[in-house]
Parts: C-alpha cells; structure tokens; sequence
C-alpha cells in the first residue's frame, strides 16, 4: 500500500488530515463533476453536488468500509446519490439532453499519480464503458433511467410504456451481466 | 437463507439502484437483517452501481470549487478535533459506579472516544461551567433478536438535550437503510438522529433534543430506510430505560 492510495488518503482524512483530503479531492474531481454534470446537465448544480459529495466525504471517512468497495467506489455511489438528491428535489431538468455513459470516458486523464495507477485507472474505466456497451439496447436504456435519474420500476415503466414486470427484468438482467463482468469490487 | 429468498433476490438490484418504494425496501431489510446470503448479494451489486459510474465522462470543475469546498469544510459546525486522552483517565475513575463490569469491558473502548468527544463538545459549549461526573447519567441499550451481539450506550448530561450514543456490534447496513434512535417519553417517540455504523458495526451519535435527554423514559433503535421514518417501522435492534434498575 502506497502512502498516497485511496484507502490510505481516506484513513487519514477521517483523522482529519487536510494534505491528504485535498489530495483525494485532486485526484477525483473530475470524475465526480464530470458524473453530477452528466446527470443534472447544469454547471451551477453540479458543482454544488460536487461540494456536497466532497463534504460527505470530510465529515464521513471514518464510516468508510473497506471491506465492500473501493474508496473511488464509495465516492462514486455518494456522487449519484447526491445527484440524485438533486433530481428529486425537482429544480433541475431531466430533459435537456439524456445523460448517458461515455463512449470514451478519458478525457482529461485523472490527476498525476505514478504511471501504474493511471494504467489501472483507464482500465477499469474502459471495463465498465465495454461491458455497458455490451447490454443489449433494452436493457440499457432502462438501466440509464434507473442509474442517471433515480426513476423507480413505475417511473421507468410510464416513461417508456413498457409493462412493470418488463422493467424489473430488465434490470435485473442488466445488473447481473454487469456483475459477471465486472466481477467483485 | 431461507424461503423468502428466492422473491428477494429479484430485487436486489434495484435496492442497490436505491429505486424502490419505501414498501419494497422495508420488506427486503426485514429479509436482509437476519440473511447473510442476500446481504452479500446486495454489496456485489452496490459495488456495480459504485463502478459505473466510472463510465461517465471525466469533466474538470471550475478551479474556485475547490476554494468554496475549503471554506465549507472548515465552517465551524464541524470541528473534527479529537483528543480522547486528556479525559480518558478522568472518566475511567468515575466509571465503576456507573457501570457493571461486565459492560464495561466490551464498550470500554468505543465509549471512551465517545465520551471524551462528547465531553469536548460539551465543554466548548458550555465555556465555564465545570461539568463533572456527577451530571453525567449513563442509558445502555439491550440488543433484541434482530442483533444479538449488538451493545450501545447512551451518555447524557442531566440537565441538557445533548448527548453521545455509542454503539458496538450492529450489522452494516445495504445503503439504502440506516439506524435511527428513538427518544420514547409516555409512548411517544421522536427521532434522536440517524446513523450508519463503520466496518466493525461500531457508531456515534451525537444527540440533540429540545428537552433533556435524561427526562425521556426509554431509548430504542430500529432499522429504517435512508433519510429516516416520522416513526419506528423496522425491526428493532437496541433499547433501553433511563430508571437505573433497569440498566
Ligand atoms: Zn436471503
């Protein structure tokens, strides 16, 4: 374990160490602005989303659990749930353009760390865009107003007029490919 | 695992998407408390939930977030100084008679921090006021069928609507539910603060309540969906009464 990884940095965040905080902030937040603005669709929202998301962060380290995920996991799943918060609370629009995942999600290349990290990094983040790819187009699609939007089963059923137990299949199947794929963690 | 797994694992996915109705999700955490099967299931998909976020495009924010975000972490409501020690031995003597040994030594250490956190807060708050031992009252919660492994602690100064919750041994939660403290006076019950418990199912709150704390006649915990209930609706994992013979 290097003194700066993840799961190093958040140990010391939650000891309230500030270098490591604004090390971790550096190093992910593009990829946590880049997810609100791709969800909310507007600047001045993601970023507070952003704020938000980063502020959880500081005042929560401590409730990080190593065993389940990956600290850019945890961020990440924060990050869509603020979003979320955000959508939900109704301000924003849905509509100006359907957030969606990249098709080459590498620009620009995460904060410098050594070489061996940032190989890593555009591995897995190239492992997830492929195995989205992969799902079959009805699946995707509702996956991405479940994902991006927070839409519940009737949510997802009203907006494309699809049968609920239609929906719930989907998902499912959706989720289960992407956990073969992607595997644990 | 049991029976009802089957029905259940249908909608882990979705409980990991954080997409279903306050029904579907009160079903499936009364399922998950007492099944390590679907649990696990569960943090598999959060984990894939987690990651596809990595498939969105990497945008940079405008360079003064950062400023705004430093401004805010500092603002005063959240001072994260800890400085455990200095009140470590000090409690430790006035200990004995509050509680039975036995207690102590499983939530020795987790009580310790929370203590001597609380007592800080305290002590900035009320600048002057010299607290001692002697306006501290102590609630331990009994864990229920739901969490037999579980202990927590409810520490409070006599007089005021402030107190420090510590509590060992509960499971993490899928991160759609947390736990939420009930304060019960006369059967009624308002929420004391919701929380979530670290790796090793440990937790502190940090209580408020517009009456003192030590008025109210029972303390209980219970499963909820994130964000919190108006009142109890899961299952009940620790409680407790403020009368000394019951602790
Ligand atoms: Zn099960």
């Amino acid at each position: 374990m290097s003194p700066s990884d993840d799961a190093t940095l958040m140990h010391r965040i939650a000891r309230g160490d500030e270098r490591a905080f604004d090390r971790f902030y550096e190093r992910h937040k593009s990829t946590v602005y880049g997810l609100a603005l791709n969800m909310l669709g507007e600047p001045a929202t993601a970023e507070e989303a952003t704020l938000d998301v980063f502020v959880q962060i500081w005042r929560h380290a401590s409730e990080y659990n190593a065993r389940h995920a990956s600290p850019r996991t945890w961020l990440l799943a924060i990050a869509r749930n603020k979003a979320i918060d955000r959508l939900r609370r109704g301000k924003v629009r849905p509509d100006l353009q359907q957030p969606q995942w990249a098709d080459d999600p590498l620009t620009p290349l995460p904060a410098p760390g050594d070489l061996e990290t940032d190989v890593a990094d555009r591995d897995e983040r190239r492992r997830v865009v492929r195995a989205v790819r992969e799902l079959p187009e009805a699946q995707r699609q509702v996956l991405r107003l479940a994902y991006f939007q927070g839409y519940s089963h009737g949510q997802i059923a009203e907006a494309l007029a699809l049968p609920l137990g239609t929906v719930k299949t989907r998902i499912r199947a959706a989720m289960q490919q992407l956990k073969a794929a992607l595997g644990a963690t | 695992m049991n029976s009802d797994c089957e029905h259940i694992t249908d909608l882990l996915p979705s409980l990991a998407l954080g997409i279903l109705d306050a029904d579907e999700r009160q079903r499936i955490a009364t399922h998950l408390a007492h099944c390590d099967r679907c649990r696990s299931e569960v943090q598999g998909y959060d984990a894939v939930v987690g990651r596809l976020g990595l498939g969105s495009p990497q945008i940079a924010p405008p360079a003064a977030l950062k400023q705004r975000l430093l401004r805010r972490i500092m603002a005063p409501e959240a001072p994260r100084e800890r400085q455990p020690f200095a009140w470590f031995s000090r409690l430790l003597v006035g200990w004995p008679r509050l509680a039975p040994i036995g207690m102590m030594a499983g939530l020795a250490l987790a009580v310790f921090l929370g203590i001597s956190n609380f007592y800080m807060w305290h002590q900035v708050r009320t600048s002057g006021s010299g607290s001692g031992l002697e306006n501290v009252s102590l609630v331990y919660l009994h864990p229920t069928g739901a969490a037999p492994g579980a202990s927590g602690t409810l520490l409070m100064f006599k007089e005021g609507g402030w107190g420090m919750l510590v509590v060992q041994g509960l499971p993490a939660l899928a991160p759609e539910r947390e736990y939420q403290l009930w304060l019960i006076q006369k059967g009624q019950r308002t929420s004391g603060g919701l929380f979530s418990v670290s790796a090793q199912g440990e937790a502190q709150l940090e209580v408020r309540s517009a009456r003192p704390l030590a008025e109210f006649e029972a303390f209980g915990i219970t499963i909820e969906p994130r964000g919190g209930s108006t009142g109890p609706t899961g299952k009940k994992v620790l409680g407790g009464h403020t009368r000394r013979a019951d602790a």
